[in-house]
């Protein structure tokens, strides 16, 4: 099990730390907040699973992530509503000319131990998934 | 403090050099610094190399042409490491703790990946060693590579501003016609808008004729104080004032980069000069959008309004704000550690007068700036140069 993230019953959620003094909230976790120092003690808290697009791109390049996908592939910049910047591979987004642009509802969804995001509106929220 | 002032430069040609060693390009560069400086090589007191892959190569290089020593001392900041190489020898001339430099910076790329010049695979295993647990999933954030993150860049500022991919291509095409005039350069030919544009792609919307090569090269100043200057030279060029900066904190935009803003203030500050002031630069171009970026972040042009600069030749040879006359990293190449010292020289044979083709009319103040990335780190130079 990787320490990113957490099954839910809402599905995997990802793992962040939240600074009890200054409330900035940090992914992956870690054990002090690097403004507060001494007094940044952090709580554990789950990120949300849906953020919007700031910027996207699609790599004719290799992946370097090894057992990547295959290029041409999308990826880009999420920002969560607690604030976190996420890099991430999008999934599901083809054509990605008329699928893709900034400020994009993305919805976060697990693949082997690796996070990844696509259009929420394509898998519309259910209970219990 | 003295005042320093730069009285040699000399570069080995920029490309592809596999036949060579770190030793030969680097002692031929030195070689040129101290025969346009018109010293004695016995005369040189301290030397900084800039490089990211070369181990020694400082050493090696200088011992080929009979300085040893002295002390030598390697400066490994990515991109900007030929930058604070020459900024570290400014300094020891400035405290007057030294009268005679010699900042070099050497690099050999060609048949090596990113991160073997940079030598992050060494630390990649470690870290992934050490933190077994998350492993998989951070590699993500390896997962963007530079022209990838230099693509989201653009898009976002695309985005914001109505930048077009022809005003982000335009840099390319400037460049690389710069780039044809500089015997140094390693692309000597022109590319024109539609070639730049329809080369292959990258990473959505830069394009290869975009992206900066991998590239062979070695670049050395010489540097002493204005007073011990005159003994030498009719036409010493001044550093009129540098500065340095780094990253770290929380990024809230793409599209401006603080530290630029941050860096070039300091260096204006300190040469006493405003953006207007400048008459010719050589940036950080990277990759075609970053020239935009710096513009704006610069304060050449307002937020947003880089893409217009290009489009309209302001930044051209001709132009009011020449920026990268020698061909930028874009056509000249980028030997990551030599290129702020090929910036140096490029400023300073437009200061006086020596740029042929590509020379700027009647430049007196000029800039170099080079934009590192030490891992999740950015260290920016902003070296000011005038006559």
């Amino acid at each position: 099990m990787s320490a990113l993230f957490k099954e839910t019953s809402d599905g995997p959620r990802l793992i962040a730390s939240k600074c009890k003094s200054c409330g900035k909230v940090y992914f992956p976790k870690r054990t002090r907040c690097p403004k507060c120092l001494e007094k940044g003690e952090m709580e554990e808290i789950l990120l949300s699973k849906t953020g919007k697009i700031y910027s996207y791109t699609i790599s004719h390049l290799e992946s370097m992530v090894p057992g990547g996908p295959a290029p041409p592939f999308a990826y880009g910049i999420v920002v969560l509503p607690e604030g976190v910047w996420l890099v991430s591979f999008f999934e599901d987004c083809e054509p990605f000319d008329k699928t893709l642009k900034v400020d994009l509802d993305v919805e976060m969804f697990v693949d082997g131990n690796v996070f990844k995001f696509r259009p929420a509106e394509r898998y519309p929220r259910r209970l219990n998934r | 403090m003295r005042e320093v002032a730069v009285i040699g430069v000399g570069m080995h040609p920029f490309g592809k050099h596999t036949d060579k060693t770190y030793r030969e390009i680097g002692a031929e560069a030195c070689r040129n610094a101290i025969e346009d400086a018109n010293i004695d090589p016995k005369e040189i007191q301290i030397s900084y190399y800039g490089t990211s892959s070369g181990l020694g190569a400082g050493y090696e290089a200088l011992r080929e042409i009979g300085i040893t020593g002295i002390p030598i001392t390697r400066v490994e900041n990515a991109c900007s490491g030929g930058s604070c190489a020459f900024r570290e020898a400014y300094l020891a001339i400035a405290s007057g703790l030294y009268d005679i430099a010699l900042p070099l910076g050497i690099e050999k790329m060609r048949g090596l990946t990113m991160v073997e010049v940079g030598g992050g695979l060494t630390k990649w295993k470690a870290d992934m060693q050490a933190r077994k647990d998350i492993a998989g999933g951070i590699a993500l954030s390896g997962m963007v590579n530079l022209p990838g993150f230099f693509a989201l860049i653009a898009r976002r500022h695309m985005h914001e501003f109505g930048t077009t991919r022809e005003q982000i291509a335009q840099v390319s095409v400037k460049n690389h016609r710069n780039g044809a005039m500089n015997p140094y350069a390693q692309y000597q030919k022109e590319t024109p808008l539609d070639e730049v544009l329809n080369s292959r792609m990258i990473s959505d919307p830069l394009t290869i004729l975009q992206c900066c090569p991998y590239t062979d090269g070695a670049a050395a100043t010489v540097l002493t104080s204005k007073e011990i200057a005159k003994k030498y030279t009719d036409t010493p060029i001044y550093v009129a004032g540098s500065a340095q900066a780094s990253g770290g904190e929380e990024i809230r935009t793409i599209t401006t980069n603080e530290i630029t803003v941050r860096c070039s203030r300091e260096a204006y500050k300190r040469a006493k000069i405003e953006p207007k002031d400048i008459d010719v630069a050589e940036v950080h171009d990277c990759f075609s959008i970053a020239e935009i970026l710096h513009y704006e972040d610069m304060g050449l042009c307002k937020k947003g309004e880089g893409g217009k600069l290009v489009e309209e030749g302001v930044t051209e040879i001709d132009g009011k704000i020449p920026v990268n006359p020698g061909g930028g990293l874009l056509s000249r190449g980028h030997p990551l550690g030599a290129t702020g010292l090929a910036q140096v020289a490029e400023i300073v044979w437009q200061l006086r007068g020596e740029a042929g083709k590509r020379q700027v009319e009647g430049a007196g103040v000029g800039l170099t700036h080079t934009m590192g990335w030490p891992g999740e780190g950015v260290v920016e130079v902003i070296n000011i140069l005038r006559r």
